[in-house]
């Protein structure tokens, strides 16, 4: 079987990294790591492999560094490695990442692509199905299960739903997108580090893509940013310190001034 | 295609963009601020640049006119029957950018077995019904689905189509704007019109420090989704007047439909 992982470097801090002063995002000396959820999709990956012998090829679209990224996964156990990177790809929104991602994908031919539910700096979780459909391949989201059939032919997928699961059958090739609930991923070992900075990267630039340029970059992206800003932080509450009986007295008239109640 | 660049005149390296810029894309090298790879083209820097070195230079994606796209469109989610909360609510929010629009609000309602919620949706406010049944959406598979809201905004070619993000919406959507190749803001926490009549989405990133503003100016319709609970459940009107419900007949080839669901459990 050949699998593909879909991997994306993001920030380790997602959370509170605000100048107090200046509102805006402090991102010096935060470290890059594999976005979380996309260990679960290496280490499915590399379980599948393991279990069904194959190969496990992992892809990232990124700036340059992000080969440090996709060094871990190759640590992990991956085969192989693709760095897809190029100036030309700055200002891709997801759309235009999943068109760029599918070109090298489709050449790859693989029977299974694995991406993360989401990313946790954008968390928009729409690479994975827009890449699925310019794939024009099937896509299963939020998988929690993963079983193949012993013809290697089909998938057997427990996927979350807003309610409960569903057990859902399906041919290869398919694109699913996993949970966290998943599997546990593995620590890269000693040897498999050693092992990953020997191996190469394959780095592959917008000319070696036959892409259509309209549908690449910040070009080929219907969606625009043309504001950030630090949302506002919310009303601290008010605490009442006093006895029971006159705290309570307190806060329902608190709450008869607000008409809360 | 769009380009960032640098006016070495203007730039004294202030180092001011190196703070602003959200994704961390900018240095200063010899007093002049050098843009990197990752940049995205947000345009914090072109805006708040004292000295206006920084300029972004856009293209249109296309010039085709977008005034025939018309109407507010929200996706009823629907399960074993029962609305989702999340469609309702998502209502509310649709007549107050109907309202600064004055474009009408349409819903889609797919399902099986489901003409009973005709009637639950006739006292939103709502201009049309987009009724569509057929076995074969009895339960959510991502190629049913995504064939009947694609065949559907073709033909009628609404301006904004809103879809609750809940895990259907979620993989709904994406794959429904790929096929359109229109632009998809995922998770808004706000939604409004801007002067120029632009939807404007407001939605978190980088874990919710900071909030990003988004435009698709030029792809039709308009797509967001809304997480639960962001906006107020509208509250129907006994008196409004009932919508024009248009049936439509699902050709839905059942070779189309890859996935084949077992089984499911869950609260229904």
């Amino acid at each position: 079987m050949k699998i593909v992982a879909c991997i994306k470097q993001v920030p380790e801090i997602s959370e509170v990294m605000i100048d107090p002063k200046t509102h805006t995002l402090k991102r010096e000396g935060v470290p890059s790591i594999v976005n979380p959820f996309d260990e679960n999709a290496v280490e499915e990956g590399l379980r599948i492999k393991e279990k069904y012998s194959g190969e496990l090829i992992v892809v990232t679209m990124g700036p340059p560094q992000a080969e440090e990224a996709l060094r871990r996964c190759l640590a992990m156990g991956a085969d192989e490695a693709i760095l897809i990177s190029d100036k030309v790809f700055a200002g891709s929104d997801t759309l235009a990442t999943a068109y760029t991602l599918s070109l090298v994908i489709k050449q790859l031919k693989p029977d299974l692509i694995i991406c993360g539910k989401q990313a946790i700096d954008g968390d928009t979780a729409q690479v994975g199905p827009e890449l699925a459909e310019q794939l024009a391949i099937s896509q299963i989201t939020y998988v929690k299960k993963v079983e193949i059939s012993e013809d290697k032919k089909k998938i057997i997928l427990h996927r979350e739903t807003d309610d409960g699961y569903e057990i859902i059958q399906c041919k290869l090739p398919v694109l699913i997108t996993v949970l966290k609930i998943l599997n546990e991923p593995r620590y890269p070992s000693i040897r498999g580090i050693l092992m990953a900075k020997k191996k190469e990267i394959k780095i592959v630039k917008a000319a070696d893509l036959k892409a259509d340029p309209a549908k690449l970059g910040a070009d080929g992206s219907p969606t625009q940013v043309v504001n950030i800003f630090t949302p506002q932080q919310h009303q601290k509450g008010k605490i009442v310190k006093l006895e029971p009986k006159d705290a309570t007295k307190e806060i329902i008239n608190f709450l008869q001034d607000e008409k809360i109640f | 295609m769009a380009e960032i660049t640098v006016d070495i005149n203007k730039c004294n390296g202030c180092g001011k963009c190196v703070n602003l810029c959200p994704f961390n894309q900018i240095i200063i090298v010899d007093r002049l601020a050098i843009i990197e790879v990752g940049c995205t083209m947000c345009g914090v820097c072109q805006e708040l640049c004292p000295t206006g070195a920084i300029t972004i230079k856009r293209e249109r994606l296309s010039n085709e006119d977008y005034s025939n796209y018309r109407g507010i469109w929200v996706f009823i989610e629907q399960l074993q029957g029962k609305i989702k909360p999340v469609s309702l609510e998502l209502l509310g929010k649709a007549k107050e950018l109907a309202n600064k629009l004055n474009q009408e609000i349409a819903v889609v309602l797919a399902g099986d077995k489901i003409s009973h919620l005709v009637k639950d949706l006739s006292s939103y406010e709502i201009h049309k019904i987009y009724l569509v049944e057929s076995q074969a959406l009895k339960r959510y598979t991502t190629d049913a689905y995504t064939q009947v809201l694609v065949s559907l905004v073709s033909q009628y070619k609404p301006n904004i189509l809103l879809i609750g993000a809940t895990n259907t919406g979620r993989d709904l959507a994406p794959r429904v704007a790929a096929r359109l190749r229109v632009g998809l803001t995922a998770d808004c926490t706000d939604l409004d019109i801007t002067d120029e009549g632009y939807l404007l989405q407001t939605r978190p990133a980088f874990g919710g420090n900071i909030m990003a503003q988004i435009l698709c100016k030029y792809t039709r319709p308009q797509m967001a989704t809304v997480r639960s609970n962001v906006f107020k459940k509208f509250i129907p009107c006994s008196n409004s007047q009932p919508p024009e419900i248009i049936k439509i007949e699902a050709k839905l080839n059942p070779l189309s439909i890859r996935t084949k669901i077992t089984s499911h459990k869950g609260n229904y």
